[in-house]
């Protein structure tokens, strides 16, 4: 755990010393800035669907910063042959991976926090205002979220590019968000083998829709059950293991 | 007295190609070993198999008495590699106190270590602040042995460790090199300049097309003939097995 934690420590530090992180608080800012000059005229369906637009952005960015950094940790180390030398060090190939996962997703956390708190700074100043408890479980729900994306980006990076990791990971995650929810009613309309193939889709792959609280949050429908955020939890840990598992079983016998 | 490094009939397939055609070599405690060979002979590959880098197809590969591929094998090692972009957004500091961590080493005994080796490199006062991007390649060089040292390893694998320096430079690392044969450890490093390797080594062995074909003292196999040298001993060698 102790090399684990150190790799990951690195990855924080290379995340603030870059210019990626950067971009997308300036890119975000440049966005709320934008936002906050139209006039709502006090339309509340108006100001939801902003304050719904602001929170996506927030979510979007952050899934982009993980994803766009998870990917790469396979392959810059290899290029670079880093790897070698981290790999020549007590350090076991799983210990890696884990670290780099911790790494991305405390990164994107970080990230999200600073996202979080420019968006939130600037909703609150235009007077608008959220559930406490509500907002706190949009939080850790999200953070849930990006555990999974994260592993996924590591998870992959020993299989793929980092352009096809991205691209990859991020089409699914978009496909889930949007068609996840219908996958079950979509193959029931259809003919056995291809509903087969949907109802296994819709089983296996992670439904980040489960982890989405911005709807709830901006129309106020009311927090979450201890008992349903302790699910979404093991849910998150067991998709995260998945992935890592799969991208240690990648990484496992690859000559460095 | 068991070798630290063993080698037994070890295969390595890069595909269909053999990179290593059962290797077999034995390095003992305490002895400099050079390791020789022309381009696409198997040096980077045997040494990423003694690291653990690589898994062999088969045979064994042993590490101070342990499996390669068992962790607790590389925690008295220290390997500089050939050529390598080291983190660039950190300093050389930051660099050893990274690696020095991922042995359990002290913060403490971690940065008065990272300090102690950079300036024993060379690399003196505040260049140990500046980032590393802004290194030269045999700084870079220099950087890289002092992170292969940072945990007092008993065993230093280095691969081609002087390319990239300059004559004062290589001197430096010759004399380092020679004082860690003094306090007792082995070193193994593959070189393509045979006086170096003449200079330094007690031992040697030249591989061709992933096997071992001649090793041993560097006095038997060179030293015995009058105006005989490495270099002639090598290509000798090397022609030979090209024959073959």
């Amino acid at each position: 755990m102790r090399a684990a934690l150190a790799i990951a420590l690195l990855l924080i530090k290379e995340i603030f010393r870059k210019k990626d992180f950067y971009v997308a608080l300036f890119l975000m800012g440049v966005i709320l800035a934008y936002a906050s000059q139209m006039k709502f005229y006090e339309v509340r369906s108006v100001t939801r669907y902003l304050l719904d637009l602001g929170l996506t952005l927030v979510f979007f960015l952050t899934v982009i910063l993980a994803v766009s950094l998870g990917a790469r940790q396979v392959p810059s180390e290899a290029a670079g042959r880093t790897l070698q030398v981290l790999l020549a060090k007590p350090v076991t190939r799983g210990q890696f991976l884990l670290g780099k996962f911790l790494g991305t997703f405390l990164a994107a956390a970080a990230a999200f926090g600073v996202f979080a708190a420019v968006f939130f700074g600037a909703a609150f100043a235009k007077g608008a205002s959220f559930e406490g408890v509500l907002l706190a479980q949009a939080g850790f729900c999200f953070l849930l979220n990006l555990a999974v994306v994260s592993a996924m980006a590591v998870g992959l990076s020993p299989y793929l590019t980092v352009s096809a990791n991205v691209s990859l990971t991020l089409v699914t995650y978009l496909a889930i968000n949007l068609y996840g929810p219908g996958l079950k009613d979509a193959g029931a309309a259809l003919a056995p083998p291809l509903q087969a193939v949907t109802w296994t889709l819709y089983y296996f792959l992670p439904h980040f829709e489960f982890f989405d609280l911005r709807q709830r949050l901006v129309h106020r429908w009311g927090a979450l059950s201890p008992k349903l955020l302790l699910f979404l939890a093991a849910y998150a840990a067991l998709y995260a293991a998945a992935f890592l598992v799969a991208g240690w079983l990648g990484l496992r016998r690859r000559k460095v | 007295m068991d070798p630290v490094i063993e080698l037994v009939n070890v295969v390595v397939r890069y595909d269909a190609k053999r990179a290593l055609d059962g290797l077999s070599l034995r390095v003992h405690p305490g002895e400099i070993f050079g390791f020789l060979g022309p381009n696409g002979a198997g040096k980077s590959t045997t040494i990423k198999t003694i690291l653990g880098l690589i898994l062999p197809d088969s045979g064994t590969v042993r590490l101070h008495g342990l499996p390669a591929s068992d962790v607790r094998a590389r925690a008295a090692v220290g390997f500089m590699p050939e050529e390598t972009a080291y983190y660039k957004f950190l300093t050389p500091l930051e660099l050893l106190d990274f690696y020095g961590k991922l042995f359990g080493m002290p913060r403490r005994e971690r940065r008065e270590r990272a300090k102690a080796l950079l300036a024993q490199v060379g690399l003196d006062g505040p260049v140990q602040r500046r980032c590393l991007s802004t290194f030269s390649k045999g700084m870079a060089q220099k950087v890289s042995l002092a992170q292969a040292l940072i945990n007092d390893p008993r065993t230093l694998v280095l691969d081609e460790p002087t390319s990239g320096l300059d004559p004062l430079a290589r001197a430096d690392l010759h004399r380092l090199l020679d004082s860690l044969r003094r306090e007792g450890r082995t070193i193994f490093f593959s070189s393509h300049e045979l006086s170096e390797v003449e200079l330094l080594c007690d031992s040697v062995a030249v591989v061709c097309e992933g096997r071992v074909v001649r090793s041993g003292a560097m006095k038997e196999l060179v030293g015995a003939a009058a105006g005989s040298s490495l270099e002639r001993f090598f290509i000798r060698t090397v022609k030979e097995n090209a024959r073959s």
